[in-house]
């Protein structure tokens, strides 16, 4: 076989249930209950959307509940008792405190499940740092989470003091294109039949529309190895510098990821990036047969790596 | 007789069914269980055109389904995102759900959103606001929209309406469903110190198109409504209540946290076959 190991499937992939409806158990706050002094409040009820803002505000605030109930006293000028009640056993500030610690807790577990791996790598306290911050940046601005692992990304893709960050992103960037794959459409797949019907002498001048759940990854770390070490449960440590490059694609329910040998990445970033077949293969020239580079191609078009003839 | 004037607004009993879960998409496709039917998560299959719309068409081919979210927003004084509504609609014609229900609730604003369901104050100018926003989303739905009691954990200092009533007015006033969550009762009683039997007879019985049962997380001084573990006697003891009073609807178990295998899911809501004496 061409590739430097075989296809492994993905049973599952990361994220198909980011829309949950509750926080769950093993997120509960443990509340201690404030002691604060309840006052009455005074002012004319908020209307509606300054309610709405003055509660989101409080809900997202980052860093503890008090600190930023305290910030948001000092912008609004309005306690928390003079909008909230406090119930049979809790304060208004802890019952509050219900909906600020889920709000975090939500979107940091939806970012764990896009990037378990990930959260293994950097251990569960500082992923959760990590996450919070981005949280704080970008809070979401979608009503579901499918997408909102990118932002996870694109923090990583920021250069910062973060301990092994270029690793973590490259790692990321595979756990994400796993989960693009999954939310790819059914991508249309190049006919077999269809390239035996194009006599030998017209191959070189081929060219090929990628299927656009493929994505290639290159790194200078052994990210899929990684990956597969910790599915494994392996307990993987952070791997020494070593290129690699995976490709990632869906055939109908399942996820593959498979690494790519140097040869073999070369030749298929080539066509992917739109050169004829005859170009991708002069490379290889001397340095791989006829039948070997027939059988890469013919995997690859099993696979669905390419949608159609351009 | 008009839609209004029908037992669940002309919409079908379906029976006793549960959620549908990522976790059991294998148990399901592999052996199709028997299952009356299914809720399906809205929002877990927006925003994607892959896996989880070719497994949910699937499943929607061989059993009756219906769309339950938790991204309309119904109550956020933001704009009423109508690519959203319309991609719910769409969802909907292409899995043929018979109905599409959400939260009385609000999840965001100012383009921000929490991803949880946040609490809606209960007075004139929230109820007015909501009206008008459950009848654009019937419009577009081009039949009533369902909306469930949310489990709440603050009350405002602004509140007029017992939410109960709230939700009857609403109901009343824009021609929508419900969906009654008997574990939300429970769960928003033990926080709020209301009386659920109270709850229950404030609610017109007859709109409920759907009833939901879950397990919940007590803390002592509260409860949060995490759908973990079986359902506790007190929430089946509100079913039989809810089913004595007239809620005659279709019943559905939601278990969210540490799921367990389908078989686990599907007995636990078998059991309300028990508490009901129903076959």
């Amino acid at each position: 076989m061409s590739t430097t190991s075989g296809p492994l499937a993905e049973e599952g992939g990361n994220t198909e249930l980011l829309a949950t409806e509750r926080v769950s158990a093993s997120r509960v706050a443990p509340l201690q209950a404030t002691r604060t002094r309840t006052r009455q409040g005074a002012a004319a009820p908020l209307p509606l959307a300054e309610l709405q803002a003055w509660f989101f505000e409080a809900v997202s605030a980052p860093g503890t509940l008090p600190a930023g109930l305290r910030s948001l006293r000092t912008a609004t000028g309005v306690p928390v008792e003079a909008v909230l009640t406090g119930g049979p056993a809790l304060s208004a500030r802890d019952r509050l405190g219900v909906y600020h610690f889920a709000y975090r807790a939500r979107l940091i577990d939806a970012l764990a499940d896009d990037f378990p791996a990930v959260r293994y790598a950097m251990g569960a306290p500082a992923f959760a740092r990590f996450a919070d911050r981005v949280i704080t940046r970008h809070p979401s601005r979608t009503p579901n989470l499918n997408r909102y692992g990118a932002v996870f990304v694109e923090a990583l893709s920021t250069p910062s003091r973060l301990p092994h960050r270029a690793f973590l992103l490259d790692l990321a960037r595979l756990e994400w294109a796993l989960v693009e794959a999954i939310h790819a459409p059914p991508p249309p797949r190049l006919d077999p039949a269809e390239l035996g019907r194009i006599p030998p002498e017209g191959w070189g001048e081929l060219r090929f529309v990628p299927n656009p759940a493929l994505r290639i990854l290159a790194s200078r770390w052994p990210v899929n190895r990684y990956l597969s070490a910790w599915r494994r449960e392996q307990e993987p440590t952070l791997p020494a510098r070593e290129r690699s490059a995976t490709v990632v694609y869906r055939v109908d329910f399942t996820l593959w990821r498979m690494d790519l040998s140097p040869m073999t990445h070369g030749l298929l970033q080539a066509l992917l990036d739109g050169e004829s077949l005859g170009s991708a293969l002069a490379p290889l020239e001397g340095r791989a047969g006829a039948d070997r580079v027939m059988e890469w191609f013919s995997a690859w078009v099993r696979g669905g790596f390419f949608a159609r003839l351009a | 007789m008009s839609i209004a004037a029908q037992p669940r607004l002309g919409f079908p009993d379906l029976g006793i069914g549960v959620g549908l879960r990522t976790a059991h998409y294998r148990e399901i496709l592999d052996g199709w269980p028997a299952m009356a039917w299914f809720e399906v998560l809205t929002d877990n299959y927006l925003q994607t055109e892959g896996r989880p719309l070719m497994v949910l068409d699937a499943i929607a081919a061989r059993y009756p389904v219906v769309l339950h979210g938790v991204g309309l927003s119904i109550g956020s004084t933001d704009p009423l995102d109508v690519a959203y509504v319309r991609g719910v609609a769409a969802l909907q014609a292409r899995v043929g759900a018979r109905w599409v229900s959400d939260h009385l609730c609000w999840t965001g604003v100012l383009g921000r959103n929490s991803h949880d369901l946040l609490p809606m104050p209960l007075t004139d100018a929230a109820l007015d606001h909501v009206v008008g926003r459950v009848q654009a989303v019937q419009d577009v739905l081009g039949q009533p929209l369902v909306l469930e009691n949310p489990s709440t954990y603050v009350g405002f200092r602004a509140d007029t309406w017992h939410e109960a009533d709230f939700l009857a007015e609403l109901s009343h006033r824009s021609g929508c469903g419900l969906l009654l969550d008997v574990n939300n009762v429970y769960v928003s009683s033990r926080n709020h110190g209301w009386n659920p039997s109270d709850y229950l007879d404030r609610l017109p019985l007859d709109r409920v198109v759907q009833i939901h049962v879950a397990g919940h997380t007590d803390l002592g001084t509260h409860c949060i409504d995490t759908h973990i573990g079986p359902v506790v006697e007190p929430v089946w003891a509100l079913l039989r209540e809810a089913w004595r009073l007239g809620a005659r609807a279709s019943i559905l178990l939601e278990w969210d946290a540490e799921i367990p295998s389908f078989a686990t899911v599907a007995a636990e809501a078998r059991l309300a076959v028990n508490a009901l004496g129903r076959a």
